[in-house]
């Protein structure tokens, strides 16, 4: 005891320790807010969303996304095990790589070379059976042509690359072989990867030259459909070597490149960044560009396994869901054989073929279609659309923090609405869909949306008779 | 027989020198379709329009391709920021596709459209895109609707990518007070030619610099003592009402566009601030009613590695309804078991 308490009373103490409590409380619940006030300016922006519900925009294309990648974990059709799973996803393009390497297509070399598209063949049946195109990633060298066996290694014979490409086209796309329209073919997977080749732009191992014997052999081909010869498939967009196949004068129907971007709003910077770049090649700017893999990481990562990578899809389909690259592929649909950390959309069949969220998000956002309305006040987190289709408008909003634990209440204004009643769907994705009636007598419907961290909600306003 | 037999011969030779004059003849046709010269022309409509305040005004992006095929156009424009806030900027019939996605910001809407494809390329005269604006404050005259130096019109099989020849801005007069909409006013077109032209830039300038264009209304002044925020004021003279364009040639260039009052004045700030280093301002001054434009530029130097941050900048009373829980429960839990230390703490000692 000091000697202050030996003077005070016990009461006396009683007292000061109440009103120190009194007083420091709110100093405390002050400073609390101050740090969160603090901590989300220095951040971001919280969304504050108006919806005017007779600006229309655009229609809204609900394809672009409907596309998946398959790695080779396996040396055999993959897709195959999970093929009523991956119908469900109503896929418009499948892409596999690993063709020559995964399965024995190519034996000798030179006049010796022979072709067996057989056991390729299942995985390509697989994938038109799902409802899809294949998306073939002409990829890696068949060992028997390769410089030392390596199958990431330039060919021994240049002409040899040629006509592998020319066969597989041939066999896929020509009319009196499995008559496919509208194939894509893209050169490699992944070339400027050191797992992939290291090759460059230039140089001893020179992409250019790659290209420029598949475009000889796609040149080759006789009697087929209209396909497609592009790439560069590289692991993120590279104006340099955009820009060396823009100009090399090859045959490009396309351009490719993969996204493994945290950062949402960067896809819609990569698409702004290609065009401006091919504004000086006019009929460049015309053509396809596809995003042959997309994810949050290239790494392994259970957050494929969490709602975090459903929202994040949802957030890159927002950023593109005007000017869009013309398909990008979820990369994977399937893990490989006892990864509990896959990329996949479906745990691989030895481990349940387990459902992850991010299955789910295709068909969810798919409800959008219509015409595209104008939204005004997105955030830093909590981004959408909206579109109105006959009678009713829809909302889409997802909470994406690729830090993860943000919340936010969001208020959301729909103006120009007609005044009536109406009914309002409130459908959390992975949560609770209820539908309450609303009066709207100014034009006005305004409502506070409280978004737990990595959600995705529908709105859907729609006016009685 | 004889005659005959010379009218087919002078037939004959009339087909012969025919076939030849009409495949040069359609050659020449074809070489001059081949080579157009750029000639593409972008306008705003309405060329001038009356708006209230608190109504938004639709801006129709109109294309006039005269000889030429277009693939596609970057459609950037610029507007006085203290006047109209831009809700969305999407396409048109006439381009079908979109390449960019629309992006408005303060002063700013752009979007880059396209033909279907290059079987059917953008050609002859329509709509390719729309801005929606919103008034937000009265003006005392016509302010400018106008293109972006970076509106760029990619042609198809033209000697110069870029066919535009020149660009129509257009002006919208916002009436104060009531709520009336565009849909509801009637437009008067005028003919107005406007071109906005530039001048080199000056390298020899001092750091912080007053210009004044010859025989001119436009001065241009960069505040010295506001430079060390990273933000520097500024401002200047132009005529009464005109459009003045302010692009400070940072990485990305910042362009703001503002509008003189009824005195000439004119101000701005870049919207982000600018890091250490010497940066060239130019400001072009836009008179709507008149059709001339004039150009002034002028350096100056951020010093004092303040850059990045606005430290003048205050934090608001309000709290965002958004936050990390996280963070939040973290505090709280903390701020919690200190005031149950302290209770425990003088309980004891009482004990």
């Amino acid at each position: 005891m000091n000697i202050l308490e030996r003077n005070t009373s016990p009461k006396l103490m009683s007292i000061i320790s109440i009103l120190s409590l009194l007083f420091f409380l709110p100093l405390l619940l002050f400073a609390t807010y101050q740090s969160v006030t603090l901590i989300t300016r220095a951040v971001g922006t919280p969304a504050n969303i108006t919806v005017d519900t007779k600006a229309v925009l655009e229609p809204i294309k609900t394809d672009f996304y409907h596309a998946f990648a398959q790695g080779g974990e396996e040396s055999e059709d993959m897709i195959g095990p999970i093929l009523s799973e991956v119908k469900g996803l109503r896929p418009k393009y499948i892409r596999i790589d690993h063709l020559y390497d995964r399965f024995p297509v190519v034996q000798g070399a030179g006049g010796g070379m022979s072709f067996d598209f057989s056991k390729l063949d299942i995985a390509v049946n697989t994938i038109l059976e799902a409802g899809a195109k294949p998306v073939l990633a002409l990829s890696y060298m068949p060992q028997s042509i390769a410089q030392g066996g390596v199958v990431i290694n330039p060919p021994n014979d240049w002409n040899d690359w040629a006509t592998v490409v020319q066969k597989t086209i041939e066999h896929y796309s020509g009319k009196d072989q499995k008559n496919i329209g509208g194939i894509y073919y893209e050169v490699w997977n992944e070339p400027d990867l050191a797992q992939f080749g290291s090759w460059k732009v230039g140089g001893p191992k020179n992409y250019l030259t790659l290209y420029q014997y598949a475009s000889d052999g796609a040149k080759r081909a006789q009697n087929t459909n209209w396909f497609y010869l592009g790439g560069p498939a590289t692991t993120g967009l590279y104006k340099t070597w955009i820009m060396a196949l823009a100009s090399s004068g090859y045959r490009v129907d396309f351009f490719s490149w993969h996204s493994y971007l945290q950062d949402p709003k960067r896809y819609a910077t990569d698409q702004t960044n290609f065009i401006n770049w091919m504004l000086p090649y006019p009929w460049h700017t015309l053509k396809p560009t596809l995003i042959t893999e997309f994810g949050f990481t290239g790494d392994k990562s259970t957050l494929y396994n969490s709602t975090y990578a459903a929202a994040y899809t949802a957030a890159v389909i927002r950023q593109m869901i005007s000017g869009s690259a013309s398909y990008m592929f979820s990369f994977e649909l399937k893990d490989g054989p006892g990864q509990s950390n896959g990329w996949g959309l479906v745990g691989h069949q030895n481990d349940g073929k387990k459902i992850k969220p991010r299955y789910w998000v295709y068909s969810f956002i798919d409800q959008m279609a219509g015409d595209r309305l104008q939204v005004t006040g997105e955030g830093t987190w909590v981004t959408g659309f909206a579109s109105v289709k006959e009678k009713t408008i829809r909302l889409m909003l997802v909470n994406f923090d690729k830090s993860g634990g943000h919340v936010e209440t969001v208020p959301v204004k729909f103006t120009n609405l007609d005044p009536g009643s109406y009914t309002l769907r409130e459908h959390f994705l992975f949560g609770t869909d209820t539908t309450t009636p609303k009066t709207v007598s100014d034009g006005v419907l305004d409502l506070k949306l409280y978004m737990a961290t990595q959600s995705i909600v529908i709105l859907e306003l729609t006016k009685k008779d | 027989m004889v005659m005959k037999k010379i009218l087919l011969l002078i037939t004959g030779i009339l087909i012969f020198i025919s076939v030849p004059v009409i495949v040069f003849f359609v050659g020449q046709q074809q070489e001059l379709r081949s080579k157009a010269a750029p000639a593409t022309t972008l306008s705003i409509q309405p060329d001038t329009a009356s708006v209230a305040v608190g109504a938004t005004v639709s801006c129709k992006v109109m294309i006039n391709t005269a000889e030429n095929r277009v693939a596609s156009a970057r459609v950037s424009i610029l507007f006085d920021q203290t006047k109209f806030e831009a809700l969305s900027i999407t396409n048109s019939t006439l381009a079908p596709r979109i390449l960019n996605q629309g992006t408005v910001g303060s002063g700013t809407a752009t979007i880059t459209v396209a033909a279907e494809n290059t079987a059917k390329p953008i050609t002859g005269q329509g709509e390719i895109a729309v801005l929606r604006l919103k008034a937000i404050s009265g003006s005392a005259g016509p302010i400018a609707i106008q293109f972006a130096p970076d509106t760029f019109v990619a042609g198809i099989g033209e000697n110069t990518v870029n066919v535009l020849t020149s660009s129509q801005p257009g002006s919208v007069t916002i009436t104060g007070g009531s709520s009336q909409t565009l849909a509801n006013s009637t437009p008067t077109p005028t003919v107005m030619p406007l071109t906005l032209t530039t001048t080199p830039l000056s390298t020899n300038s001092p750091e912080i610099l007053t210009q004044t264009a010859t025989s001119s209304a436009l001065t241009l002044h960069v505040s010295a003592e506001a430079t060390r925020s990273g933000k520097p004021l500024i401002q200047g003279t132009a005529s009464a009402s005109a459009t003045v364009t302010v692009v400070i040639h940072s990485t990305p260039a910042q362009t703001t566009v503002v509008t003189a009052d009824e005195n000439g004045n004119w101000q701005t700030v870049p919207t982000t601030a600018l890091s250490t280093g010497t940066y060239t301002v130019v400001v072009t001054a836009l008179l709507p009613t008149l059709g001339v434009s004039e150009t002034l530029s002028s350096t100056f130097t951020i010093g004092g590695g303040i850059g990045g941050e606005d430290t003048n900048g205050t934090i608001g009373d309000e709290i965002p309804e958004s936050g990390f829980i996280g963070n939040t429960l973290i505090l709280i839990f903390a701020s919690g078991i200190l005031i149950i230390l302290g209770i425990l703490s003088h309980t004891a000692i009482r004990i």
